[in-house]
């Protein structure tokens, strides 16, 4: 018998910070980029002369191009969903944690995961996925970190998941 | 142009593996879980696979097992990404017939330094 942690979420965590990285990346780049075109108009607008407005214009549609192709308004969204998964997990994993029933667990769920009212608009197989959840990690963190017990965890939190996504939840 | 197959469930991951792997050079394809990825693989063989483990439907290694089984003539590099840090479970992907291994959470870096280790790029 091997009791372990999830590994869901370390992985929302890795998600975090896959995407956190990105827009650092991202950050430097557009950072690299303004100073790089910042440089070559003061050089075109110091040079002056007839061309001088057509070359100004044809600088600032490649720089346009350049930060378009960065993306940095992507990148942040993607964080900021990556952000909001792993915080609705970490309030369902340590849900599950600090309550020794599973049964109680599940519906404290209710309202650690769902917003007041969503719950009733899902229907029963949402409710019945919390507590599978519940028993799920509950089984896989005391019990045995068994494949069954992995696949009845991960199976219904994407059920939570698609649920959470209906209500307008960035995950 | 050299072709990269991003197999993982996490449409994040995709969407960043993909960024860095076009800035590489790469042309990428997508799968979101193993199944997806054998029939893209069978349908047009990559050079490179970028693999996650955990996945439903059909796991990273049923996916690598797969394929080492049905690819004929292109043996595609397949580098596996993983949150699991234990001896056995790299073990395993190798066995499997993985080429490299990354952890997650990786970055532009580590992909570049992996990817150019196993001489996909």
């Amino acid at each position: 018998m091997k009791a372990r942690r999830h590994h869901l979420i370390e992985e929302a965590k890795a998600e975090l910070d896959i995407a956190y990285e990105e827009v650092k990346r991202a950050e430097s780049r557009l950072i690299a980029l303004e100073r790089d075109y910042g440089e070559r108009i003061g050089k075109i607008e110091r040079a002056n002369g007839a061309k001088m407005p057509e070359r100004l214009a044809r600088i600032l549609t490649d720089r346009d191009a350049e930060r378009a192709a960065i993306d940095i308004p992507t990148a942040y969204l993607v964080e900021k969903a990556t952000l909001e998964r792993f915080s609705i997990l970490t309030a369902a994993f340590s849900t599950v944690c600090v309550q020794p029933d599973p049964a109680d667990a599940a519906r404290t769920l209710e309202s650690a995961v769902f917003r007041p009212g969503e719950l009733e608009k899902t229907g029963k197989k949402v409710k019945k996925a919390l507590k599978t959840f519940a028993q799920g990690l509950h089984a896989y963190t005391t019990e045995e970190a068994s494949s069954e017990n992995d696949r009845q965890v991960r199976d219904s939190w994407t059920l939570i998941e698609a649920a959470l996504r209906k209500f307008g939840r960035l995950i | 142009m050299k072709t990269c197959l991003v197999v993982d469930d996490s449409k994040v991951v995709r969407m960043v593996a993909r960024k860095i792997l076009e800035e590489l050079g790469f042309d990428v394809m997508e799968a979101e879980d193993g199944q997806v990825a054998l029939d893209k693989s069978m349908e047009a063989m990559p050079d490179v696979v970028l693999l996650d483990w955990n996945m439903p439907v059909m796991s990273g290694i049923e996916y690598l097992r797969a394929l080492r089984v049905t690819e004929e003539g292109k043996r595609p590099i397949v580098i596996f990404c993983t949150t699991e840090n234990d001896l056995a479970h790299i073990q395993e992907g190798i066995a499997a017939g993985a080429n490299e291994y990354i952890m997650k959470p990786f970055d532009s870096d580590i992909i570049q330094s992996k990817f150019a280790q196993t001489g996909a790029i």
